[in-house]
């Protein structure tokens, strides 16, 4: 690996769903105008976490 | 092996068959239990064939349980709860991208309704393979497929070349060949080509015509990734010899949402023989089933792949019959590390007689639908060929019938004209008609076999010295 200090896959696990829990409350909460793009960041940061998720008990913890 | 910088594929790459088939199963147990819960047309399914999802133990027990489906059931879906179906399984304002089947099958377009998280993934699938092939971050990526449309390999390429952080031209449809080759000339530094096979076929002969050596002219090239068509192992045996670089494959659909498997490090031939395509087995579940029994194919055998989408939230496919026909290769097989499930590269057939022309999906019963419609066309022969520029043609030998003799003057052109459009409309390609007499067509009898595929030929002589 050519990068220092990287994340173990688990804790980039663990930050992709805090993105998804910030987004989801954006949605819910922020401004109309801005949902659509609320609901993207949160949809993207759900398919980050799909390509993140690759060990079984992964899984069952997100 | 190639330098993966990646923790996800280097961990991915270096798991037991155990390991993926437990992690395969974890993410399936979940997209069984939320297309159940949230999904109408699944729902409904499972309860007709009153599955039992906690019986569903393994992959075995998936088998066994869950039934397939197919073209027809998604077509009664849609007709049902139009336009999307009940299928799509997600609110309306969530379908933020409409990918329909090409329609060229005479029964009907599938309809896929995907959301965010689906482009997302879309792009994904198009990126993964073509990292795994060397694609990387800054690389000059020439794009030869059509960009746009209602297709998935439309929009999918050009998701994928973003994710990749690639400079991408997508340079597919209103260019000609040659104005690709200056524009290549141009910029020089091209690392990468996605073209479908026959297209890498037709770029490097005009190569060749011009007298343009690609070692020399793009020293930075590294892929070629063709997708599409079967070909033969000579063909690119000579296609690697000539641009001095490996050839490598995918293998997608709109069911799949892009790329469902890929060529590894070898490349699209391994030691003289067909390499493998590993499927990307955490994302879907690929069974490939003698279609005839629904049991797996074992190693070496042919069978059917039956789709499942894993990570797939819009209009998901579950055991989806695709009718494409691959041979299985040992997972086990020790010229590669990964342990994912595989199939030999180059080979892709169909059960059914379709056949793939130019990236369509073309059944000859769409073609005698619109030539029997007319009296006026006794007979025909259908013949797919790689002309001398190395372009997939189709050609068709029509015999009239006796109303023709009826026709005035000038009504038989016009006939043929008519048809020519209607031919394009309903398959997407463009057909050669040829009036010949009927003693030159064979006598059909039985089971009626009116079409020729030659491409195979045809690429095996194209490029020869």
């Amino acid at each position: 690996m050519n990068r220092q200090n990287m994340l173990s896959l688990e804790e980039q696990c663990a930050s992709v769903q805090e993105i998804i829990a910030i987004a989801a409350r954006l949605e819910a909460n922020g401004d109309p105008y801005l949902e659509a793009q609320y609901t993207h960041l949160k949809e993207r940061a759900e398919a980050l976490r799909s390509i993140l998720e690759v060990e079984a008990e992964v899984l069952s913890a997100t | 092996m190639q330098r993966l910088d990646s923790q996800v594929l280097t961990r991915l790459s270096a798991m037991s068959r155990e390991e993926i088939l437990g992690l395969q199963f974890a993410k399936l147990k979940r997209q069984l239990e939320r297309q159940y819960h949230g999904n109408a047309f699944y729902r409904a399914r499972f309860d007709r064939a009153k599955v039992d999802l906690g019986r569903v133990c393994d992959l075995d027990g998936f088998s066994a349980i869950i039934p397939t489906m197919g073209k027809p059931d998604c077509l009664a879906d849609q007709t049902a709860n139009p336009p999307f179906g009940a299928r799509v399984g997600v609110s309306r304002r969530e379908v933020v991208m409409v990918n329909l089947t090409g329609g060229t099958s005479g029964q009907g377009q599938e309809v896929y309704g995907r959301t965010n998280h689906d482009v997302a993934m879309q792009g994904y699938l198009h990126y993964l393979p073509w990292y795994l092939a060397g694609l990387r971050q800054g690389d000059l990526a020439l794009n030869c497929v059509p960009a746009g449309g209602l297709t998935t390999g439309g929009w999918g390429p050009g998701e994928g070349f973003r994710l990749a952080g690639a400079t991408a031209f997508s340079v597919g449809g209103g260019m000609s060949t040659d104005a690709k080759i200056d524009l290549m000339l141009r910029f020089r530094d091209f690392a990468f080509i996605y073209a479908s096979t026959s297209y890498l076929h037709t770029l490097t002969e005009a190569l060749r015509k011009r007298h343009i050596d690609p070692k020399v002219a793009f020293p930075k090239m590294r892929t070629l990734f063709i997708a599409a068509e079967g070909y033969p192992v000579d063909w690119a045996l000579r296609i690697q010899e000539f641009w001095g670089i490996p050839v490598h494959e995918g293998y997608g659909s709109t069911q799949g949402a892009g790329f469902i498997a890929s060529t590894c490090d070898a490349g699209a031939v391994r030691d003289g023989r067909r390499g493998a395509m590993h499927v990307f087995d955490w994302h879907n579940v690929v069974e490939i089933l003698d279609p005839e029994t629904l049991r797996p194919a074992k190693a070496g055998e042919e069978g059917e792949i039956v789709l499942t989408n894993l990570d797939i939230v819009g209009s998901p496919v579950i055991r989806f019959r695709t009718g494409d026909k691959v041979r299985v290769v040992d997972p086990a097989d020790p010229s590669c590390s990964r342990r994912w499930t595989a199939f030999e590269a180059g080979g892709m057939g169909r059960i059914d007689d379709m056949m793939k022309i130019r990236g369509n999906n073309i059944w000859p019963a769409a073609v005698d639908q619109v030539l029997f419609r007319t009296k006026a066309i006794s007979e025909y022969a259908g013949r797919v060929y790689t002309s001398d520029s190395g372009r997939t043609e189709v050609e068709i030998r029509l015999a009239l019938g006796e109303e023709a003799a009826a026709l005035a003057d000038g009504q038989l052109p016009t006939l043929l004209d008519g048809i020519r459009g209607e031919l394009k409309q309903v398959t997407n390609v463009n057909m050669e008609l040829r009036i010949v007499d009927r003693t030159e067509l064979p006598n059909y009898d039985y089971k009626t076999r009116r079409w020729t595929d030659e491409r195979k030929a045809g690429l095996s002589a194209g490029g020869k010295k």
